[in-house]
């Protein structure tokens, strides 16, 4: 296919999924997708393999492919019209509030799929008795209800028992049928976008088109990689704790350059452990693909030829492939930024012009949660807190942003106040916490939080005890501290912790800095 | 009131545009800028004028004033008075990634450096307590440091001022004092979400000075008993200068806004609903949709910033001709709507690849300059018979990825696009139209007359608007009919409308009040804005089902603003207009167009030789006064009586 055919599909294939993105914003219910942040749209081909995807997540990089595969190694009877969900972390799945949906597309004279469209959104609430945001879980049974791949939609009718089943711990009906139901016409849009572009311009031509771009993509990759010198790179770093009894989690990387093809071993990684910081096999894949994906050209089509020429190893009920029932809530936000610090540093040996210091490398993870007396409700608050963005050559980075796989936006603080019975006191830039260097690493930020009423705090957080690391002599960034105020007392906390305030209790986050790159003149 | 010798105008960096109104006869203009100012061009344009013995009694003017001056960042030195404890608003920000795939993200600074933001202990609390009052010493003490530092102009801004203003009040009350412009927060945005509302009222500061200067230049030139009246984003024009600077965020992007005005006057003439406007020119490249009533938005970017103001629903996708390609990896091309200014060598624009395709006409002598670039360009990228398929490409591509826009706007309306008609101007927006009606399979296209000038247009039948509201979040239960304790609070909204009514000179019998309730579900961050009637509960549920596909009739219901729309209606100008009604339209000559990659004579019409409803089949090309329109070979076109070109599919 010539290259501006091919180019003119992109734009095709890549509007659909635009226009299933728009559709789910919205008509979910959730501001969380309505604001964009916790949702994933994509298409993908007969094989299961993604041909384009859009998400402002690279979290959900590529998640889609190992769900489709669940879903035709589960799902004995395809039909037309089904629309099957899933969100086992353990078969492709991101963590139990990433609920995927895909429906298959058949033409005619197939018997057999010729697309799916997926579509990934973020619910929570799904069981009153567990608190949103992030808990000290010890496996998954405490973080929700696990969702086998299963027909929610079976030729057109839905699953009425299941549906009751999914819904009877909800706490928010409304707002989670109102979820579910926009994701459902979402795939519809994307099915029926598909089906107009085939009706136009012939199911040859679409499929040519699909392959094309995967080669393409496949092309850019494997020209990437020769870029980087032959070799192999070791780098090793470690997440603080599980918020139990393990401490110093190992995660450690070898990638070893072999012409225009990579292999990733991960397996001289820490193993499973108790607390949630276990990360599944999807999580990690992302990590590495968003690593790549950001090392190729910026206008990469993203779809599965990026990741043709990447072998990954991760050995299985290790902290990068755990197995059930290990807890993975914040294997998705801590551990997987830690696996990119990790890539990072590797590479950092073989392209050091290229790759920037660590970045703050965890998330903030701040749940609170009690009785408002004032609304006479129960609340649930959580958020997460930005931090500085590692240094590079010729780049001062800039303070207090989500990293790498994060990418969400703020909170209001007039919407806190307004919404909880907690009170912002500062919110500022943590002054001199990015780590220094030729070139300057971002800083972190300072918040603290008032609570105005007898409630549970749990942080999930990182680099406490290590700090994001600077890279040719730049110094690393300052490490995060939890401090809780009672009166005139200050009392340290450990980055991952969960305890109980009374009313007019402080807390206060301060998240790391990045780190530095080369030594200061 | 009759109106007469009215002059419009849309005043940008780049060129003016001007229709003058006398006797039903309109007078177009149009001026590209040579190395000009907005002003020199505007004193150009009354020369024009004056030679042709027309002498404005109204001027209305529109321009790109605002907007320029952020982007270009030569606004006024700006300080920011806030919260102590949330000194580092701006610069944190909500912190959204615009390139996911990038080890370096870079980050849009707003417009002030640290040292520029000064901290006050104060705290208004979300319930509108005041928890520490502003103490008049400290205050005092800010400013005077504010003033002797140089500062032009001041923003405040403290949270929860759209609860209780108070603080803010009082800080204004010791500002009167003193010769700097300043904008508080609680009148600058009616939002909630104090990031957003800072970064309006820093922006509105940091502009006011330059817009009074501009304003009074402009008052200057034209004849001293004529009114001048300005544009504003919400679509409504105001000869107040208290008003206008004290609100001159309300300014920016009033020039799109008044083209979508005229698209607005044409639709209803014609008695179309649902229109897909699309805008391509010299400056940008702006796309919008409305089904008979233009959507108010209240959340507008510029270069990156965000502001909360009112403005009618508009998203700039592009810099118009001088969007950029390249070519990439494997041949592949990359348009690039809004051009990466960091790259500085040649890359092919809009306009190179129109000229070379024979769509668009320029001098002799920029056109050699133009092919011999393109040709230099590709030169080792493809070979030379490739070369008409790549710049074709160009155009294609582009013309699918501005489609990708309105797809994505339609979706998120709940729009089907079949239904709309497409109406395309600015100086090449008949050149897109049929290749992006066609990608997204839209029947219908119409290139209104006075295309080439839209703006100047748009805004010569536009009325005086002016808002009041009143920050009200009010938990309200759907069964509970609110409707008698709200209406008094829109009884003193109205009064205070009228009476900015009165003030712009609007007769009392020219004054409409729309009531106005922004209101959601509980819980939910987006409002809708509903009408205030007595069903009001009901129209929300029904306007959340079309717009999002479902309602809950029993939820609860969150009251967050309250707002009175006054519009004073200015009279018509209506146009006379003469169209050749028989005979054949006669060509004015050939000339050379490339489609689908083969070389074409395809004859050349203006647009004043055309006959009503006498079709013309592509190819052709119209020229019109500042624009043309491309007919693709399989696209036909014909006059209405308005004297439209209505352009649809052949056969």
């Amino acid at each position: 296919m010539e290259p501006i055919k091919r180019e003119l599909f992109y734009h095709r294939f890549i509007s659909i999924v635009e226009e299933m993105v728009s559709t789910l914003k919205r008509t979910a219910f959730s501001n969380k997708i309505k604001e964009g942040t916790a949702l994933s749209c994509g298409i993908y081909n007969a094989e299961g393999k993604m041909i384009t995807s859009l998400s402002p997540r690279p979290l959900y990089l590529g998640i889609g492919e190992l769900v489709v595969k669940a879903m035709r190694e589960n799902i004995a009877n395809m039909l037309e019209d089904d629309i099957y969900i899933m969100n086992d972390p353990f078969k492709g799945g991101i963590s139990l509030s990433n609920v995927t949906l895909v429906s298959p597309l058949f033409l005619d004279s197939y018997k057999k799929p010729q697309f799916y469209i997926v579509t990934v959104a973020t619910h929570s609430g799904a069981d009153k008795n567990i608190a949103s945001g992030i808990t000290i879980s010890k496996s998954i049974i405490e973080e929700g209800i696990l969702i086998e791949p299963t027909k929610l939609i079976e030729a057109g009718k839905p699953n009425k028992d299941f549906i009751e089943k999914l819904f009877s711990r909800s706490v928010d009906l409304k707002k989670r049928k109102g979820d579910l139901n926009a994701q459902i016409l979402t795939n519809n849009v994307g099915i029926k976008g598909i089906k107009t572009l085939i009706k136009r311009y012939r199911l040859k031509t679409i499929q040519e088109a699909s392959r094309e771009l995967i080669k393409y993509s496949e092309r850019i990759m494997r020209k990437t990689i020769s870029d980087i010198p032959d070799g192999k790179y070791n780098f090793t770093d470690y997440i603080d704790s599980d918020g139990l009894e393990n401490l110093k989690l190992k995660i450690k990387v070898s990638i070893t350059i072999d012409k225009d093809e990579v292999i990733i071993d991960f397996s001289k990684s820490n193993e499973s452990v108790r607390g949630p910081l276990n990360a599944v096999l999807s999580v990690t894949r992302a990590a590495v693909f968003y690593v790549f994906r950001t090392l190729s050209l910026d206008y990469t089509p993203l779809n599965y030829g990026c990741m043709i020429p990447i072998k990954i190893i991760a050995k299985k009920h290790s902290i990068l492939n755990a197995s059930y029932p290990a807890s993975v809530k914040g294997g998705s936000t801590e551990t997987v930024q830690r696996t990119v610090d990790v890539l990072l540093g590797a590479l950092s040996k073989a392209i050091p012009d290229i790759i920037p210091a660590a970045s703050q490398g965890t998330m903030n993870n701040v749940t609170i949660s009690g009785f408002d007396s004032t609304k006479n409700s129960r609340f649930s608050f959580y958020e997460t807190i930005s931090g500085g963005v590692g240094a590079a050559k010729d780049y001062d980075a800039p303070d207090g942003l989500q990293t790498h796989m994060m990418s969400t936006l703020n909170e209001s603080i007039e919407e806190i106040e307004r919404e909880y019975p907690i009170r912002i006191k500062r919110y500022h830039i943590r002054r001199k916490s990015g780590g220094t260097g030729l070139f300057k690493g971002g800083r972190g930020i300072v918040k603290e939080y008032e609570i105005l009423t007898n409630a549970n705090v749990t942080i999930v957080a990182d680099r406490h005890k290590r700090p994001p690391y600077g890279l040719y002599g730049g110094k690393s960034g300052k490490r995060g501290f939890l401090i809780k105020v009672i009166g005139e007392k200050r009392e340290e906390l450990p980055e991952k912790c969960s305890f109980k305030v009374k009313a007019g209790d402080s807390i206060i986050v301060k998240t790391p800095g990045g780190g530095g790159w080369g030594t200061e003149e | 009131m009759y109106r007469n010798n009215i002059l419009s105008v849309y005043l940008t960096s780049k060129g003016a545009s001007f229709i003058a109104y006398k006797d039903g006869e309109m007078i177009p203009l149009k001026l590209n800028n040579y190395n000009k100012s907005m002003l020199e061009l505007f004193r150009d344009g009354l020369s024009f004028y004056k030679s042709k013995f027309f002498m404005p009694s109204e001027v209305i003017l529109t321009s790109s004033i605002s907007n320029e001056t952020i982007i270009n960042r030569t606004g006024s030195k700006t300080a920011l008075i806030t919260t102590k404890g949330f000194e580092d608003i701006l610069h944190i920000g909500r912190r959204g990634r615009n390139t996911l795939y990038n080890f370096k993200p870079k980050l849009k600074q707003h417009l002030l450096d640290f040292n520029d933001i000064y901290e006050i202990p104060e705290r208004t609390l979300a319930s509108g307590d005041v928890l520490e009052e502003v103490k008049g010493k400290n205050a005092r003490v800010v400013i005077r440091t504010i003033e002797k530092a140089g500062y032009e102009a001041v923003a405040v801004s403290f949270l929860h001022s759209l609860k209780n203003a108070y603080n803010e009040e009082k800080v204004a009350s010791l500002l009167d004092k003193y010769n700097m412009d300043y904008n508080i927060s609680a009148y600058t945005s009616s939002e909630y979400r104090e990031y957003e509302r800072t970064s309006t009222t820093v922006l509105s500061s940091y502009i006011t000075p330059k817009l009074k200067e501009f304003i009074s230049e402009i008052k200057e030139m034209i004849p001293e008993n004529s009114i001048l009246r300005v544009m504003g984003a919400r679509g409504g024009v105001s000869s107040s200068e208290k008003f206008l600077f004290k609100n001159a965020i309300q300014m920016l992007f009033s020039g799109q806004v008044a083209s979508l005005l005229g698209a607005k006057q044409v639709a209803k003439k014609l008695k179309i609903k649902k229109v897909i406007t699309f805008d391509i020119g010299n400056n940008d490249t702006n796309i919008s949709m409305f089904d008979e009533h233009i959507t108010v938005t209240n959340h507008v970017r510029i270069d990156d910033l965000p502001t909360m103001i009112s403005s009618l629903f508009i998203r700039t996708i592009g810099e118009g001709v001088d969007s950029r390609s390249y070519l990439g990896f494997d041949k592949a091309i990359k348009v690039e709507l809004f051009p990466d200014k960091s790259v500085t060598e040649y890359r092919p624009t809009l306009k190179d690849v129109l000229v070379f395709l024979g769509y668009m006409s320029v001098s002799e002598e920029e056109k050699e300059s133009i092919f011999s670039n393109l040709e230099e360009y590709f030169k080792d990228k493809v070979e030379s018979h490739e070369l008409k398929y790549y710049i074709e490409g160009i155009f294609h591509i582009s013309a699918t990825q501005m489609g990708r826009h309105i797809r994505k706007i339609a979706a998120k309306r709940g729009y089907r696009l079949y239904d709309f008609t497409l109406l395309a101007f600015g100086s090449i927006g008949g050149i897109y139209a049929s290749t992006i009606a066609d990608e997204l399979k839209i029947p219908e296209m119409i290139i209104p007359r006075y295309s080439g000038l839209f703006s100047a247009y748009g805004i010569l039948n536009s009325n005086v608007i002016r808002d009041r509201n009143n920050t009200l979040v009010k938990l309200i239960r759907p069964s509970n009919n609110e409707y008698e304790e709200l209406n008094s609070v829109f009884k003193s909204l109205k009064a205070g409308v009228k009476k900015d009514l009165l003030n712009e000179g609007v007769p009392e019998s020219k004054i409409k009040m729309f009531p106005l309730v922004d209101i959601r579900y509980e819980g939910q961050t987006n409002e809708l804005t509903i009408p205030f009637t007595e069903r009001f509960v009901d129209e929300f549920h029904e306007k959340h089902d079309d717009l999002y596909g479902y309602y809950f009739k029993n939820s609860l219901l969150e009251i967050v603003n309250v707002r009175v729309r006054g519009v004073g209606k200015l009279d018509k100008l209506e146009e006379n207009i003469f169209l050749k009604k028989t005979g054949e339209p006669r060509d004015i000559g050939k000339k050379e167009l490339i489609f689908n990659g083969e070389k074409y004579q395809v004859p050349c019409y203006q647009r004043e030789s055309l006959v009503l409803n006498h079709y013309i089949k592509g190819p052709a090309i119209i020229d019109d006064y500042g624009a043309t329109t491309v007919v693709f070979p399989n696209f036909e076109v014909r006059l209405d009586e308005l004297g439209n070109i209505i352009m649809t599919r052949k056969g």
